[in-house]
């Protein structure tokens, strides 16, 4: 057998450490037992070369668990195993052709280099579970998530990590503030990256593009949250939406008529955010004309005066 | 099929994968792995040669039995040996909250977010989801033309609505559909402008598949992965506005730096017609303000002026 290389080696070790089973394996027998370590003559070397292989595997997300002490001198005390939820995949876990295509779609769908290579990895990972000689169909759609808000990293890493975040908001018309949560999840509804969070017990909806600061990690734990609170507040922004309905006249076979798909100058319309409602509209221009609600009509043409006047 | 060298966490992250997959479905030739996993064969006999490299030195033991004759021949085919390592590990936080965004995403527009297995996806990733399911539209049906014209690589013909409301019928050599921030965009070789452009998917009135193959042209051609305007003509706009209205200088080419002012942040994009402008800026009310050139600022004022029905529009 030739040298290994350090992915040979980081295969081995997996093997060792799974092999091991509950009772563990001390550092020792996995620099014995994996050649990679075994063929280095330097002990300093082998110990450098563990440390880092020991925080990469964690950070593939393959489990390492210490089951003594780490640090001791005896380096027979501290033994390593791997969780047994590592390889817990559901039972009977299997992918179709088709679920394979739209795991692709999500992973190519990212433009941020390390989101990117993060989903590329679970891609090839999760390939083991389906159909190698299925039909492999072109795919014509190319994704791109409109990712470069620079917040989206950090708060992915805070979920990951349980940890609460902080951050300055703003509402339209208002001053930042400056919120303190625990980030739940991303949600992206009527075109905008929306992120989930507890604020104190109750659960909140916060659009990314309104965080006006960088987005900081803190130390202290995450709020817990039961999938049915989180369940409960995803549906209730849905039923929201769905509340909040606009009677539109919009000019005929205009590009808001397309837009909205109407087939009659009146329609009605639901949307999630007032705000966010009112900039779709301008877009329109005088293709569309808001019957009601009132307020939301004077404040299209508010904001339409506005922009006229900077713009004398 | 990219050739291009793996680093030694995605080497590894394919051996455990073909692991798993060729003790659940039984031997694979290097090619058709090659092809699965979309990286060099290279790459997948060194991921093989990982997984029959992996003796434990101490105890002489072989975790897995590699056929290496078979292998040279272009066949992958393991049995376990005395490992217990039989599936790749499950996805690190950070890997699942990649693919639940991008499933997310993907859920949020047609035709995904009426599939099944979206669905299930989505669940397995902790989303409490239903699939939709709504009446076709228009849109449907253009979308659906577009996907077939671009599988089949045929023209197809458009009717088109661009973003000043003007109206034209369109021959294009269709390439692929670009899916941002929930807007489908079809890219293609436009035969009335001989050049790349993309056309807004809800702006397209009708599309018919025609019989004819894309063209030559079209065919050479490479789709830069940005598309902004349809214009070979930009002008340089200065913008500054508030950090809500900070999209602007992402849906926009941004030239230089974004400086930081007392009132938000300042910075130059290039605009294809200003006449296109107006809407970008006005949908912005206070919160985005043109600051120079001063046709760019006119034709904010006469978008927002039309805009607001003034009958007089200065041109």
């Amino acid at each position: 057998m030739g040298k290994q290389t350090p992915a040979e080696r980081l295969f081995t070790l997996t093997c060792c450490l799974v092999s091991a089973q509950s009772y563990g394996v001390s550092k020792r027998q996995l620099l014995e037992s994996v050649s990679g370590y075994a063929e280095n003559k330097s002990q300093d070397a082998q110990d450098r070369m563990f440390e880092r292989d020991k925080d990469l595997l964690r950070s593939m997300g393959i489990r390492l668990e210490v089951v003594d002490g780490e640090g001791s001198d005896d380096p027979e005390a501290t033994r390593y195993r791997l969780s047994k939820q590592a390889f817990a995949w559901p039972t009977g876990f299997h992918l179709n052709p088709t679920h394979l295509q739209l795991l692709e779609l999500a992973a190519k769908a990212w433009s941020h280099r390390s989101m990117s290579q993060e989903a590329r990895a679970a891609l090839t990972r999760m390939r083991a579970f389906g159909v190698a000689d299925g039909a492999q169909s072109l795919q014509v759609v190319s994704p791109k998530l409109f990712a470069k808000d620079p917040n989206f990293g950090p708060l992915t890493d805070a979920i990951d990590q349980g940890l609460q975040v902080r951050f300055e908001y703003q509402k339209p018309g208002e001053r930042p503030f400056s919120k303190q949560l625990s980030p739940v999840r991303l949600r992206f509804r009527a075109g905008q990256w929306i992120l989930l969070a507890a604020d104190a017990g109750s659960l909140k909806n916060y659009l990314l593009r309104r965080i006006v600061s960088r987005v900081v990690l803190l130390d202290a734990a995450a709020e817990p949250l039961t999938q049915d609170e989180i369940a409960s507040a995803e549906k209730s922004l849905d039923d929201f939406i769905l509340s909040q309905v606009a009677k539109l006249e919009v000019r005929e076979q205009s590009e808001a008529w397309y837009h909205f798909g109407a087939s009659e100058t009146t329609i009605q319309v639901s949307y999630m955010d007032r705000e966010l409602f009112i900039e779709e509209l301008i877009e329109y221009g005088s293709d569309v004309r808001v019957i009601e609600p009132s307020e939301l009509a004077d404040s299209i043409q508010a904001q339409l005066r506005q922009v006229l006047q900077n713009h004398a | 099929m990219p050739k291009q060298e793996l680093g030694a966490e995605e080497q590894f992250n394919l051996s455990l994968s073909i692991m798993g997959l060729i003790l659940r479905e039984g031997p694979h030739s290097v090619q058709e792995l090659s092809r699965y996993y979309q990286v060099s064969e290279t790459a997948v006999i060194k991921a093989v040669k990982a997984i029959a490299n992996s003796e434990d030195l101490t105890r002489y033991q072989t975790h897995f039995y590699v056929d290496e004759e078979a292998l040279e021949e272009g066949e992958v085919a393991l049995n376990l040996g005395v490992g217990q390592l039989d599936t790749p590990p499950t996805l690190s936080g950070k890997q699942a909250a990649a693919i639940a965004a991008g499933l997310e995403y993907l859920s949020s527009v047609k035709p995904f977010s009426e599939s099944r297995e979206l669905t299930e996806l989505r669940n397995l990733f902790g989303a409490a989801a239903e699939p939709e399911s709504s009446k076709p539209t228009t849109f449907d049906l253009v979308l659906e033309s577009c996907q077939r014209a671009i599988s089949a690589s045929r023209q197809i013909q458009i009717d088109y609505l661009n973003q000043l409301g003007e109206r034209s019928v369109r021959l294009v050599d269709p390439l692929r559909l670009d899916l941002i921030q929930g807007r489908y965009y079809l890219r293609g070789w436009c035969h009335k402008n001989n050049d790349l452009r993309a056309f807004r998917l809800d702006r397209i009135i009708s599309a018919t598949l025609g019989e004819a193959p894309i063209s030559d042209v079209a065919r050479e051609v490479v789709l830069p992965d940005e598309s902004f305007g349809d214009s070979d003509q930009e002008e340089l706009v200065t913008l500054e506005i508030q950090r809500t209205a900070v999209e602007l200088f992402w849906t926009f080419p941004l030239v230089g730096e974004i400086e930081e002012t007392a009132n938000g942040l300042r910075g130059q994009i290039r605009v294809g017609s200003f006449a296109a402008l107006g809407r970008h800026i006005a949908k912005f009310g206070n919160r985005a303000k043109v600051i120079e050139p001063e046709a760019a600022r006119r034709a904010v004022a006469n978008f927002a002026k039309r805009a607001l029905g003034a009958s007089e529009v200065e041109r």
